[in-house]
Order: structure tokens, then sequence, then C-alpha cells
């Protein structure tokens, strides 16, 4: 029997009968994980975590999942590199995983941007038609004084898998964490990040984009840790629910005590599409600091009728249109990518015609 | 001259406020109509609610396009029928190129596949006429763009989409003195193709000057109170709406 | 030395012009505890009976209650929101029946004493000024009580609800009693089902408009005493009702309780407004429950201050049952030095075409922690439903604390749910432009508070919104301890 765990807990737990405050599952992991693909680009130093996630430089970071997690790498001994620059790099880390069969894997990596270094660490999840099962993949980061990461995950599962990324870490003085997340399909994901903003004038940026068909599942818990002086973070999420899929959204922006001039946004937009769906959003502000602009706006639904006036009055059909705000609302995410490769390895599956010289634009049923 | 566009004594309510109270108003194949009036008078409600702006609910009266009732259709339909409207202050739209959106509303439109390679040419003809940069083209609709550029950018698609006829919502406000010019010289540029006719929408004349008027109509409290040909928008100018006020 | 008393006296002229003087120690007062009977402290089913026999409750009222100490005693306390652990629940007299006979209907002959404290808390100028009547509860216990003619004319039941369950009304409480609000709800609500005592009932027929607004009071004065008054309104189809409940309690060494419970039932194309100042003492624990259930077509607008009290558990509820029902919620809740209050909203959208619309301002101040706490919930069943929560929070300072904790649960694609929230504080030029107009920095920021509250205050009857603006005043002053 796996064991129950309470994952994805909110900061500032609310009224209980909303059901929100955190998500049970049975988790256990039964081995390490190994990624399917692997690019590095030269000049990165690879070493190996001792002890992680509790390990030296990487210790004592915030993790949105749930540090208990921290449990499900240590009992498969699992080996977790350390990617680590101080330069800028333009190519980016890439990591792929295709699952397939019964899965039970855990994996861990650790990314580390020295003093005016920067990295772009890009995450594929695929699955094999069939795949069945549970995969960890746990991320700690650490941003030194004006460096700069970004790191994508993109995730495409079916049915039957569930997926369980937590991504932790800290940035200092002038540095910036940038998290692009694609969660596609109808399989089971978990997403916690915990952000913190630790010396003046970090930057966090996090853009969440989803198409979630079937009976697919997307459960997140982000939470932006302001602690320096003139930090600031923006948190945009945006996508489309059909089928009878469900999304839970817990958002916080925690303004710390001392964090004075810091600025923290966070903006959702749900599109739902089908009977059926189901779609639970709760942004929070905390906030212990009087110098601070902090504000949030959701909007779920349908969609604005300000918009949908006008894109009917250029003859588009509402049916059409929601097709293509689908469409879009993912594609204002996946532009962001900063690897090309990427994004058009994912434009092309989408079949999104972006190239005009594809011609027909019309939607992938994933 | 035949009948393009006829509002029969309509009355318009949106939030429990009514807004037009009985407007009448005759628009025929070609012609270029003025509808000019103090704020609040209703000019804008009267742009919606010909586009067929849902929240706009018609308590009274008729819309005609070519002799058929349109009062109770969608606005893509009517927008099939050849209507269009240039908004004041048109929405953002991220995720979808300004090229892309013109090309989806054209094949709406028309029902037909477009071929990328004439499309495309025809679009850089459009935007070099509007002093728009090429790159445009690829940005997101409207995010992002200044005031001037949004109104642009409705031009763009007039041009593209050649509609029978374009209703203008105060298209010049908020412009300096050369995008007035550049965004005219759009205008004159869909008159010359297409033929259209223009309901032009404005509290202010600049963007009037370089058009052939046919008709000018004082919109006061929501009701037509003065029609008159292109000499009205002089007197307008001249001593204003006073006169008209209820 | 004439001069400086000149000046003095001058001053003051000006600071009585620019603010109305409402001093707060009036609110300080209390009398001696001759109170005719006491129930023994702590909460056992022989106390409860005793309280049931005590008011002559009929049979299935006693049950009532004494299910409601069963399940009391076996329902968890929350585990989130502001400590109570001042609360001892062993240690509060839950009933106390002062020095009078049941409810009088006429001002002469309430005993002097009693009269005296409501003649300083402004009751009679505000019956003078309109006011349809008033409802005011002593210790638990209803004193006074009047209805005026024009309003019993119409048909309108106004009264206490204790007097209302031995009368002809008593179906019809039994109806609604803790239908809306069971005991069930959580662990105040069910020591609200058992000792519950003393409040308003009102029942608007149908079709009648009642102009003036009815109005209720309530306050403790033992020692240790809890309020657990009751009010249950139902506004019958079409007809429209505005109520106005505003509170006060002195100040005490000992934890106070206040664990009301409001129920309103508002009926098909019915309207009502429910407007509140809350304004507790700060030492008062008040874990208030409120709930109003809108039938097909029928509007409920919440009108919320709240000023008072050391802790606050309040989120007016709004369940929209039938189709096109609608709700508004005005709320704003200033937190103060050693408070931490936790308010806000709930709506349920169980029904088509509803709307609901929710704007409220918190400000926090000395070290208070204000947390606005919301839910939207749209079922499957309210299709073409519109939710629009809009939040805002003042940090007046950089030791007090300001959370938001909205949530959304939606559950039916044909809906348009929107939520939007802003934390900032006082900015600074406008504290300059105002002070270049005159005012003193701490003039011009109480003003700013004031202009932040006022989505309320312009919700409220004259007299309420210039006691808000009063008491926002004072707190900017810092002459409130």
């Amino acid at each position: 029997m796996q064991k129950e765990r309470i994952i994805n807990r909110i900061p500032s737990p609310t009224f209980r009968w909303l059901k929100l405050n955190g998500t049970k599952i049975r988790l256990d992991i039964a081995s390490a994980g190994s990624y399917t693909g692997l690019e590095l680009p030269s000049s990165i130093r690879e070493s190996e975590s001792i002890g992680f996630p509790e390990d030296g430089a990487f210790a004592d970071l915030p993790s949105g999942l749930g540090r208990e997690l921290g449990d499900i790498l240590s009992v498969t001994d699992a080996k977790v590199p350390i990617y680590e620059t101080d330069q800028e790099l333009e190519d980016p880390l890439r990591l792929s995983f295709h699952y397939k069969g019964v899965v039970s894997e855990a994996y861990g990596a650790c990314l580390s941007v020295g003093a005016g270094g920067s990295l772009v660490a890009v995450c594929d999840f695929t699955s094999e038609e069939g795949a069945a099962g549970s995969a960890a993949a746990l991320t700690r980061y650490r941003v030194e004084a004006g460096g700069s990461l970004t790191l994508v995950q993109i995730c495409r599962l079916s049915q039957g898998m569930t997926l369980l990324s937590d991504v932790g870490g800290v940035c200092a003085e002038d540095g910036t964490f940038r998290l692009i997340q694609l969660v596609f399909g109808d399989g089971e994901v978990f997403l916690g990040a915990a952000l913190r903003l630790l010396g003046k004038r970090a930057h966090l940026h996090t853009d969440l984009g989803y198409l979630l068909s079937g009976k697919g599942r997307l459960d997140i818990n982000y939470v932006a840790e302001h602690l320096g002086k003139k930090t600031s973070c923006e948190i945009n999420a945006s996508g489309v629910l059909r089928d009878t899929a469900s999304k839970l959204f817990r958002g916080t922006i925690d303004f710390r005590k001392g964090c004075a001039g810091a600025v923290g946004k966070e903006n959702e937009e749900v599109l739902l599409l089908d009977e059926g769906v189901r779609n639970q959003t709760i942004p929070v502000i905390l906030c212990a600091e009087e110098d601070v602009d902090g504000s949030h706006g959701a909007s779920i639904g349908k969609l604005p009728e300000d918009l949908l006036f006008y894109l009917s009055s250029r003859g588009i059909d509402p049916a059409a249109i929601y097709e293509m705000m689908a469409k879009a609302r993912i594609r204002a995410i996946t532009n962001r990518i900063p690897d090309q490769k990427a994004r058009q390895d994912l434009e092309s599956w989408l079949g999104s015609g972006l190239d005009p010289d594809e011609g027909d634009a019309r939607m992938v049923q994933v | 001259m035949a009948e393009l566009l006829k509002i029969e004594d309509l009355c318009v309510r949106v939030e429990e406020k009514e807004i037009l109270q009985g407007l009448s108003l005759t628009v025929g194949e070609g012609e270029t109509h003025v509808i000019m009036g103090p704020n609040g008078a209703g000019k804008s409600t009267l742009g919606a609610v010909v586009m067929r702006d849902p929240r706009y609910v018609v308590t009274r009266g008729r819309v005609l396009l070519e002799g058929e009732d349109i009062t109770a259709e969608s606005p893509d339909k009517v927008a099939k029928r050849g209507l269009f409207l240039s908004f004041q202050n048109p929405v953002e739209v991220p995720g979808i190129s300004l090229s892309n959106f013109i090309r989806t509303s054209l094949e709406n439109r028309t029902g037909k596949r477009i071929r990328i390679w004439d499309f495309k040419k025809e679009l850089e003809q459009a935007m070099e006429i509007l002093h728009m940069d090429p790159s445009y083209a690829e940005r997101d609709l409207n995010v992002g763009f200044s005031g001037g550029e949004k109104k642009k950018a409705e031009i763009l698609q007039l041009l593209m989409l050649r509609p029978k006829l374009a209703i203008l919502d105060e298209t010049d406000s908020g412009l300096d003195v050369d995008a007035v010019r550049i965004v005219s010289e759009g205008i004159e540029a869909y008159k010359r193709s297409v033929g259209g006719a223009l309901l032009v929408i404005t509290h202010s004349t600049k963007i009037l000057e370089s058009l052939q008027v046919d008709a000018t109509h004082v919109l006061v409290d929501g009701r037509i109170v003065r029609d008159g040909d292109a000499s009205l928008v002089e007197e307008i100018n001249a001593s204003g709406f006073e006169k008209y006020a209820g | 030395m004439d001069s400086n008393m000149d000046n003095n006296m001058e001053n003051n002229r000006k600071e009585k012009t620019v603010v109305a003087d409402i001093d707060r120690s009036i609110y300080d007062f209390r009398y001696s505890e001759e109170d005719a009977y006491k129930v023994d402290e702590g909460l056992t089913p022989q106390i409860v009976r005793q309280i049931s026999e005590e008011k002559g409750d009929p049979d299935w009222m006693r049950d009532f209650r004494l299910k409601s100490l069963e399940i009391y005693n076996q329902t968890e306390m929350v585990d989130w929101g502001p400590e109570i652990d001042g609360l001892d629940m062993d240690h509060i007299v839950t009933y106390v029946r002062p020095n009078t006979e049941r409810m009088k209907t006429d001002w002469a002959e309430v005993p002097e004493d009693i009269k005296d404290t409501f003649e300083r808390l402004g009751i009679p100028k505000a019956e003078r000024e309109s006011l349809a009547g008033v409802g005011a509860q002593y210790d638990s216990e209803l004193v006074y009580h009047n209805v005026k003619d024009e309003v019993a004319a119409q048909g309108v039941i106004y009264t206490d609800l204790e007097s209302a369950l031995h009368s002809e009304h008593e179906a019809m409480i039994r109806d609604h009693f803790m239908k809306l609000v069971p005991p069930t709800d959580h662990k105040f609500a069910a020591l609200h089902g058992a000792v519950w005592s003393g409040g308003s009932f009102v029942y608007v027929p149908p079709g009648v408009s009642v102009e003036i607004p009815l109005q209720s009071y309530f306050r403790l004065n033992a020692a240790g005493a809890g309020q657990f008054e009751h009010t249950l309104i139902i506004v019958d189809e079409g007809a429209y009702l505005h109520f106005i409940e505003g509170c006060s309690a002195p100040k005490y060494n000992v934890a106070n309780l206040h664990a009301g419970c409001v129920e309103l039932y508002v009926g098909k194309n019915a309207s009502l407004r429910y407007s509140t100042i809350e304004n507790w003492s700060k030492n008062m624990y008040n874990l208030n429950t409120k709930r109003a259930r809108v039938e097909e077509g029928g509007k409920m607008e919440w009108v919320s201050g709240s000023f008072g009290s050391h802790v606050s558990y309040l989120y007016p509820m709004s369940v929209l049952a039938g189709e096109g029902a609608r709700c508004e919620f005005s709320g704003v809740t200033f937190a103060g030095a050693g408070q931490n209050l936790d308010t806000g909203t709930k709506v349920l959208h169980a029904a088509p075409n509803t709307s609901s619309y929710v704007n409220t301002r918190s400000i926090s101040k000395g070290g208070g922690i204000s947390t606005f706490r919301s839910s939207v919930v749209i079922t499957e069943k309210a299709k073409g439903s519109k939710s629009a929560v809009s939040c805002e929070s003042l940090m007046v300072d950089d030791i007090s604390r300001s959370d938001t904790i909205p949530a959304m649960d939606v559950r039916t694609p044909d809906a348009d749910v929107g939520h939007e929230a802003r934390i900032g504080r006082i900015s600074d030029d406008t504290v300059f432009y105002l002070m270049s107009r005159g005012l003193s920095e701490e003039d011009a920021r109480a003003l700013i508070v004031s202009g932040f509250a006022d989505n309320v205050g312009k919700e409220l009857p004259l007299e309420y919104a210039v006691e808000m603006n009063n008491l926002i005043r004072l707190e900017m002053k810092g002459s409130i301890g």
C-alpha cells in the first residue's frame, strides 16, 4: 500500500470544506529515474550532489510540493547531478524524459548560476501510449548576484501517468529566475514551485500554460517569497480546460517584513470549454510590509464580452472564436520559450501553423 | 443610389439606461455619412448596436441591411454580410498575431482558403499605405500597441476585409496630427479600392478634412436632431453643439 | 496667558468643525452588576435545560438546544484563522437577565439606569430621526422594543425573537430557525444553537416596501457575559426592507464572546439590505455567523463595517438559490493595535443566471492584522452566472499585517468569474497634495483612509456614515487605546 501524503500545501490554509488546503495522494517511488536524453552546453560544469536535497548550498531551499518529498529521492539512491556555470551560456541544457510501460521513478537535479552567468534549461516530459505509473522530478536552484536562470518544463503525458515536479530555489541580489511550465493532455500533473527572492532587486517571472483534456488533472502550488528589498515577481497562468478536466491553482505572493519596495503581480486566465470541467483558484497575497505593491487578477469561465464582440465583429463565429482563443492562450505562453528549437518542436506538435507556409491552423486534439 | 443601411426609430438600452431614443438614419451604397454630437449622446452606442453588440438591447425599431432585418442577428453574421466596425478602444489579444488574425477573419468572411503568398503581399501593401512597420504583422494583436498603432491596425483590417459599409468609431481620437493624416489616407484608399459606404462617428472633425461627405447628422440625447450636408460640419466646428442640446 | 487660552479654545473649535467629536469614552461606562439572575458557569445539559425553562421554550426548541449542545461537544475547532486561545468557555456566563420585566413597548416605562445606557448611546435621538423602531438588547435580554405604527399597519412583524416564539408566529419560526445556519455548520454555530438568547424577528409581507430602516442594538454589560442573540428576518415575495445592526460594548478585563447568528430569507423578487457597523470593544471575540438565502429574482445587499473586537471571524454568506438571484457585498475592515480581524464573504451560486458583486476594503494599522477571506462557488446548475470580486488593502505602517485569501470554485463553463485584489500603502503623492492644501499630515492620512472606506460609507444612512468616519479618524489619530 503506497504511503499517503499531503502535497502542495498552501502556506495560509482557509475554509476546510473547500478542500484545497493541500492535496492527498498515495505515492511511493520504487527507483531512481534517468533521463532519456541529455544535451549539455559546452563549458557547463557537472558534479554530483551529496545528500540531496539537503546538500550544502542547496540545503534549506523552500519547496512547493513539500519538503518531506525529499525522502522520495533518498530512498531510491538516485545520483543527483549539479549543473553549474558562471558564464552566459547560449546553448540550453536539455533534458528529456520519455516514460514507457510501468513507471515508478524519481529524478533530481541542481542548477546553479554564478554571478553574472546565465543558463536556460529545458525539460521535456513525454510518455508512450499505455505508460502508467508515477514519476517525480525535483529541481533545486541557486542564482547568484546578477545571474539569470530560465527553467522550461513541458509535460505531455497521457491518462495513466502521474508526474510530480517540484522546483525550489533562491535568487541573490539582482538575480533573475524564470519558470515556464506547459502542460498538455489527460495525465495527472502536480506542480510545486517555491521561489525565494532573497537579494535586493531579485526578480521572478513564471508563466504557466495548459490545455487539459479527457480526465486530465493539474494541481499547482506556487509560492513567491519576497525577502529582499525591491524584489519583484510576475506570475502568469493561462489555460484551457475541456472534456472533464480539472485544475487547482494555488498562487501565493508572500511579502515578508523587510521587503520594502517589492512588487508582486499575479494573473490567471482560464477558459472553460465543456460541461464537466472544474476549476479551482486561490490567489493569495500575504503582507507584512508596508511599502509594497501587490496585485492579482483572475478571470475564469467564458471569454470577456468585449473580446467576444471584437472577434465576432470580424466575422468569426462563436465556436471558432473559442477554438482560436484556446490556441491563442497557449501560444501566448509558448511564444515565451527562449529556446527556438523547443518552441518550434512544440508548435509543430500542436499543429499551430504559426509558420504561415504551413497552411491550415487546426488545433490538434491531444 | 441603392439603400444599404436603414435604421428605423431605434431605441436602445444598455445596463438599464436608455441611450438611443428613436434614432432613424439611411445610408446609401458608397455614401459617406458623418455622425457628430456631444459626449454621451449615444454615438458609440449607435456603432455598437449596428454591429450587434449583444450587451445593447434594442427595445424598439429596426436595423435593415440591404433590405434585410438584421436587428436580431449575431455580430459575426452581420460581419459576413459586409459590415465592419473600427473600434475606439480595440482589445488586446495575446497569442494571435495581427497577420494571422486578419487571415482568419478573411477566411471566415469569404468561407474560402486564402493563398498565403497573395495574402502576404496584399498585407504588406496595406501596411505601407498606413506607414506601419512590417514587424507589426507578427506582433500579438494590439498587445502593447500605442493608441495610434491600434487605430492603424483597425484601418489595416478595414483595407484587408473590404466591407460594404464601415463604421468608424472616433477613429481620430487620441491621434496626433501625423497619425490622423495617415489614417485618413488609409480610409481614402479604402474608398478608392472598395467604394464602400462610411459611417464616421466623431466629435472632432480632423478626420473629415480629406473625405467627401455626403450627409451629416447631429446626435444629441439619443436622437438625430439635425440632418445636413457637408457644410453642417463647418457649422458645428464654428458654433458647437449647444444650440442642439436638450 | 489669555491669548494662549484663546488659542486653545480656537483650536478646539477648529477641531470640532473638522471632526464631529464622538468621545470614545462614552462607550466605556458600565453599571454595577445588580443583575437578577445568573446561570452557573460552564456548559452542561443542565445549564441548557435551565435556560430553556427560564425562557418557557416550546418542547421542540428545548430539544433543539440539547441536540445543539451535543453537536458542540463533538465538533472540532477550526484549524485556521486567528488564535482564540484567550477564550475559556468554562468561565463565560452565558446568560444574564437584567433587572427588568420582559419587553416594554413604551420607552417611558423602561427602568432608569437601563434607559440611561441607551440615552447615552444615542438611541432615542436615532428614533427621533425617523428610524422605524429599535430593538435593544441589554445583557442578553431584549429590554426595549418599539415598532412604529406605520410599520405595524403594513403588516410588518417586528418583535424580539423570544416573544415571537410564544406567539402565533411560532410555526414560521420553527420552519426557518437555524435551517440556514444549522448547528452543524461549525462549533460556534452549535454553541449558539444551545444557548441563544434574544434577538430580533422581522417578517415583511408580500409586496410591502418598508421605507424606513429597522434597527437593532445590543450590548454587553456583565463581566464575561456572552452574547448569543439570533436575528431572523423573512422578506416575503416582492417586499423590501433595510435593516441596520449596530453595536458597541465597553471594555473588560475578562474576554468577551459574541457568537450571534443572523439568518435572512429573501423571497422571490424581494429585496433586503442589511447594514452593520461592528464596533465591539477591543477585548471581544466576535465569532458571528450571518447567512442569506435568496430566491428567484431576489436581491441581497450587505453593507458591513468591521472596526472593533480583539478577534473577529466574520464571513456573511449569500446562497443564491433561485434563478436570477443577486447579491452585493460592500465591506470595510479596520484592524488596529491588538486586533486580528478575519473577515470576508462567501457566495454560493446554485441557480442559473445568478450574479454576485463584492467590493471590500481593508486597513491595517498599529500592528493590527487584517485578513480578507472569501469563497465563491459556482455549481453545475448555475449556468449563466457572473461573479466579480474586488478587494483592496491599505497598509498604514510597517508593523501591521494584511492578508488576502480568496478562493473560487467553478464547475460550469457557462460562467463569468472575475477577481481582482490590490495591496499597497498610502500614497506619498496624495499626502503631499493634501498637505499642500493646508491639512496636517495626520489629518491628510485620516482623510485618505476615510476616502478609502467610502465604498461602505456611501451605502450607509448618513448618521452611520458619520459615525464610521469618526471612528476612522479616531483610529487614525491613535486616540483609541
